[in-house]
């Protein structure tokens, strides 16, 4: 997976607006969105919703988590936490960098934000290096990653499985010639 | 030709008449990201990409019938270009496999009596075919023509490269499933980092998820 | 390498006077055959890596090689490529039980219109 492709897959990912416009329901192939009325908020894919935007058609109902005070704590919580916290949107880097391109002037503190969330990001992947070595120094041959996003995972791949990829050769070559000392004598 | 179409819409089996069609988009989706991770060729869903291509085509129909200027016109062109995109991609994933691995495709297909594990289909069977075939004969006539009658053998087979069923894979666990692998126990919505081999078979019963 | 040791065996028995042979040098030609194999090998490779290339070039290009290219190349591969042409061609018909689709575009996710909007 490269970085568009996880965007793509964010895009699909529900939003809340409000329209300023009525329209009946629409029949689309992922399932049917609508109907839409004046000043009656409804959720529809991102994707949708950023161009409803774009058209001036609706308002964005700015998800709880992209606020500037509840963004500080929760980057307070993960520089306190030795494990990666739980993120409040698993493509909460994605969402925010669209909301942001799309619609600054619907985001409170917007600027604060955006810091906040990139703070948030660099955080997460400091922590995510020092526990790479960690992995490769004890030489395991599985890893966890709980609670990590998608984009955080991407952005070890392909290194990580690779590096997992030449211990485990080297592992059954140390095995196989083991196994062969041992046959001979 | 079209026999083996006919094949392919009967091989659709009931859960495919069941479904609907976001339920179908959503396992061609899964299927997609699935093969643009997994080190090998993973099981043909030509059922669920033909009936997705049916379903672009025919909207893409009714929408000629809309007036320029309608609303819904550019949102369902954007939809139509979301999904279409998917099974491109995908698609074109699978072929790269099928061109890399071809060799040892072919040979495991020969070995394979159950339809519903029919890892390549019909029509990638027969372009498998055609591009070993057609490698033959660029070797026979470039090469071979050329060198000693002792070395004059191709062996298609060395050139064919085998998938590598031990790379390490990201995974999601759906399910609860305990002792994977021997020693690991996949909690539900819990990620690891593992070889492939061990848990393909979690894969294929959708236990597991690759991320 | 090759050269030098078939020709060290050619010389030796060049000195043998008529009548006479040289002891069959039985290492030398075991080397000589070994590396003739390896030689084959890489060079079975090196045709393989420049049909990957040539493929490469029907995704980007389309079904007509650009001139210069075509300027570069052999006749067997100018026959190989149309042979895939054609099979990929026929694959990408077959899809969607017969409607066809061109799987050479659509390469990157599509992009909304909200990002040029900006």
């Amino acid at each position: 997976m490269d970085a568009t492709e996880i965007e793509f897959l964010a895009e699909k990912f529900p939003i809340t607006i409000v329209p300023n416009f009525a329209q009946e329901k629409l029949y689309l192939i992922s399932g049917d969105v609508g109907p839409f009325n004046p000043g009656i908020p409804l959720e529809v894919p991102m994707w949708l919703g950023m161009n409803l935007r774009q058209r001036g058609k609706c308002r964005l109902v700015i998800p709880p988590w992209m606020d500037a005070e509840k963004l500080a704590e929760k980057k307070e919580e993960e520089s306190q936490s030795k494990v990666f916290t739980e993120m409040p949107c698993e493509h909460y880097l994605v969402v925010a960098q669209l909301l942001l391109s799309a619609a600054p002037e619907d985001i409170p503190n917007s600027q604060q934000v955006k810091t906040l969330v990139k703070d948030m990001w660099d955080l997460r992947i400091s922590k995510l290096r020092s526990s790479v070595a960690e992995f490769i120094k004890i030489e395991g041959t599985h890893a966890k990653l709980d609670r990590l996003t998608l984009l955080e995972i991407n952005s070890i791949r392909p290194f990580l499985p690779h590096a997992f990829d030449h211990l485990h050769r080297l592992s059954k070559a140390a095995y196989t010639s083991k196994l062969s000392q041992t046959q001979e004598l | 030709m079209s026999d083996s179409e006919e094949d392919i819409i009967e091989g659709s089996g009931d859960e495919g008449e069941a479904m609907t069609a976001s339920e179908v988009l959503q396992k061609l989706e899964e299927a997609w990201i699935t093969e643009r991770i997994s080190p090998t060729l993973e099981r043909h869903q030509s059922e669920l990409v033909d009936c997705m291509l049916d379903q672009i085509n025919q909207m893409t129909e009714n929408l000629k019938r809309c007036k320029k200027h309608d609303f819904r016109l550019a949102i369902h062109k954007m939809e139509i270009d979301r999904i279409r995109y998917i099974i491109s991609s995908y698609l074109r994933v699978r072929l790269e496999k099928i061109e890399r691995f071809a060799h040892y495709l072919l040979e495991k297909e020969a070995n394979t009596t159950e339809e519903s594990l029919a890892v390549l289909s019909p029509h990638e069977v027969a372009y498998a075919r055609d591009y070993i075939s057609s490698l033959e004969s660029h070797f026979q006539s470039l090469v071979l023509q050329h060198v000693p009658e002792n070395l004059r053998t191709f062996d298609a087979a060395k050139m064919s490269v085998k998938p590598n069923m031990d790379s390490y894979i990201f995974l999601r666990a759906k399910q609860e499933t305990q002792g994977v692998d021997e020693e690991v126990d996949l909690e539900e919505g819990s990620q690891h980092l593992m070889r492939y081999k061990p848990i393909s078979h979690l894969l294929h019963s959708g236990a597991v998820t690759l991320i | 390498m090759l050269g030098e040791k078939a020709l060290e065996l050619i010389k030796e028995l060049d000195r043998c006077k008529d009548g006479q042979l040289p002891a069959f040098n039985e290492d030398i030609i075991r080397m000589v055959l070994e590396e003739m194999t390896t030689l084959f090998e890489q060079n079975q490779r090196d045709v393989y890596n420049r049909l990957d290339r040539i493929k490469a070039m029907r995704w980007e290009f389309g079904s007509i090689l650009p001139a210069d290219i075509r300027a570069n190349i052999c006749e067997p591969e100018i026959q190989w490529f149309n042979r895939y042409n054609k099979n990929l061609a026929s694959y990408m018909r077959s899809l969607g039980e017969g409607t066809g689709l061109d799987l050479t575009q659509d390469t990157k996710p599509p992009k909304n219109l909200y990002v040029e909007a900006t």
